[in-house]
C-alpha cells in the first residue's frame, strides 16, 4: 500500500499533467505575446556566468549554482524542489511567496538568491511535517484557514513572523500609541497580515487561527 | 530579467570604485524596487553591486541631539526605532503606511531617497 507520501507525490503529478494539458489552449490563445518578462531565466545565450552561493534551508545546508537572475523563489521550487513556496503575482504583491530570512519575512521573489550567502531561510516545509505540524499549521487547519490552499504556504510563514514582530514590539499602520506593547487584536492581526492576499476569502478564518495561536480565546 | 553580472561589495570605497568601473551598474540593496523594475525589463542594469554588507545599518544620536539614520537600515528597524517612535513619530507613521510587512522587512533608508 503507498505511504500518504508517495500518495502526495502521485496527487502531485497527476496535477502537473492535468495543468500542463490545460494550458495548452491558453498558450495557444496567447501566441504572438510576449513571453512572460518573470519566466524563469533559460541557460542561454547572452547569460551571464553561473554563481556558487550556499545557505541553510530549513536547517540544511545547501550548494546551488545559479544564474544570477534566479530569484531565492526560483532556487527553492526549481533548485532545491521546495515546492511549498509559492509564485503568485512574481511581483512583491500577493505574498504566496513569503519564507523568513535570517528570522524575517520576506518576499522571496523579490530578492536574488545569489545575495543570500550564509543566510538562514525557513519555507513552510521546515516550519512542520504532515505529522507534526506547527501550532499555525494546526490552527489554519482548525479554523478552516484556506479553500484552496494556495495562498496558505505564504500565509503561514508570515503569521508566524506576525506573532514574532508583536512580540519583540515592532509596530504597524494601526498600533495606536506607538511607545507601548502592540495589541493583539484583529485589526493588528488583519494590518500585519495585508501583505498576503486570498482570493478565495478566508481572512477572517486565517485571524481566528492567528489569534488562537497567539493565545487569545478563539 | 536581462542577464546581468554581479558582484557583493565591502565596503563603500569598494563600491563606489565598482560604480566608477561600471556605468551600467545599479546598487542592489533590499531590491523590492529594482527586481521589480528588472523583472518588468524597466530597469536593465548589465551589472549589480550588492551593498548590503557595507556596515551602514546603524541608527546613532548625532552630537546636536539628532539621529543619523544608516543608509542600509530596514523600513522596519527604522520605523520600530525606540528613539524615532518616541522623538519623530511621523517618520514611524510614515513608513508603517507603506508597503507591507514582507517589504518593509528588506526596503532600505537610502533606497527609498534615490
Amino acid at each position: 500500500m503507498a505511504t500518504p507520501r508517495e500518495n502526495d507525490v502521485k496527487r502531485r503529478t497527476l496535477m502537473a499533467a492535468t495543468v500542463a494539458t490545460a494550458t495548452v489552449g491558453t498558450i495557444a490563445s496567447r501566441a504572438g505575446a510576449q513571453a512572460s518578462p518573470a519566466s524563469p531565466p533559460a541557460p542561454g545565450s547572452g547569460a551571464a556566468p553561473t554563481l556558487k552561493v550556499s545557505f541553510t534551508v530549513n536547517g540544511k545546508p545547501r550548494d546551488l549554482e545559479l544564474d544570477p537572475r534566479t530569484t531565492l523563489l526560483d532556487a527553492l521550487r526549481e533548485g532545491l524542489h521546495l515546492g511549498g513556496t509559492k509564485k503568485g503575482c512574481d511581483h512583491g504583491q500577493c505574498g504566496a511567496c513569503t519564507v523568513i530570512l535570517d528570522g524575517r519575512r520576506i518576499n522571496s521573489c523579490l530578492t536574488l538568491a545569489v545575495m543570500h550567502q550564509g543566510g538562514r531561510i525557513t519555507t513552510i516545509e521546515g516550519l512542520g511535517t504532515p505529522d507534526k505540524l506547527h501550532p499555525m499549521q494546526a490552527a489554519f487547519v482548525k479554523h478552516d484557514g484556506y479553500q484552496c490552499g494556495y495562498c496558505t504556504p505564504g500565509q503561514i510563514c508570515s503569521a508566524v513572523a506576525v506573532l514574532e514582530e508583536i512580540e519583540a514590539g515592532i509596530p504597524s499602520h494601526v498600533t495606536a500609541d506607538l511607545n507601548a506593547k502592540p495589541a493583539l487584536d484583529d485589526a493588528e492581526l488583519r494590518e500585519r497580515m495585508s501583505g498576503n492576499i486570498c482570493r478565495c476569502g478566508a481572512y477572517s478564518n486565517i485571524v481566528e487561527a492567528i489569534g488562537e495561536v497567539a493565545g487569545r480565546k478563539a | 530579467m536581462k542577464p546581468f553580472t554581479y558582484e557583493r561589495a565591502a565596503s563603500p570605497a569598494g563600491a563606489a570604485s565598482a560604480a566608477a568601473r561600471r556605468p551600467d551598474a545599479r546598487f542592489i540593496a533590499g531590491g523590492t524596487n529594482l527586481l521589480d523594475l528588472m523583472k518588468l525589463q524597466i530597469e536593465t542594469p548589465a551589472h549589480l553591486i550588492d551593498v548590503n554588507d557595507l556596515g551602514l545599518d546603524k541608527i546613532e544620536p548625532t552630537p546636536e541631539g539628532g539621529l543619523r539614520i544608516g543608509a542600509l537600515v530596514r523600513n522596519t528597524d527604522l520605523a520600530a526605532d525606540a528613539r524615532v517612535r518616541r522623538d519623530y513619530a511621523v517618520l514611524s507613521r510614515a513608513l508603517l503606511s507603506g508597503a507591507s510587512g514582507q517589504l518593509r522587512n528588506r526596503a532600505t533608508t537610502a533606497g527609498n531617497l534615490l
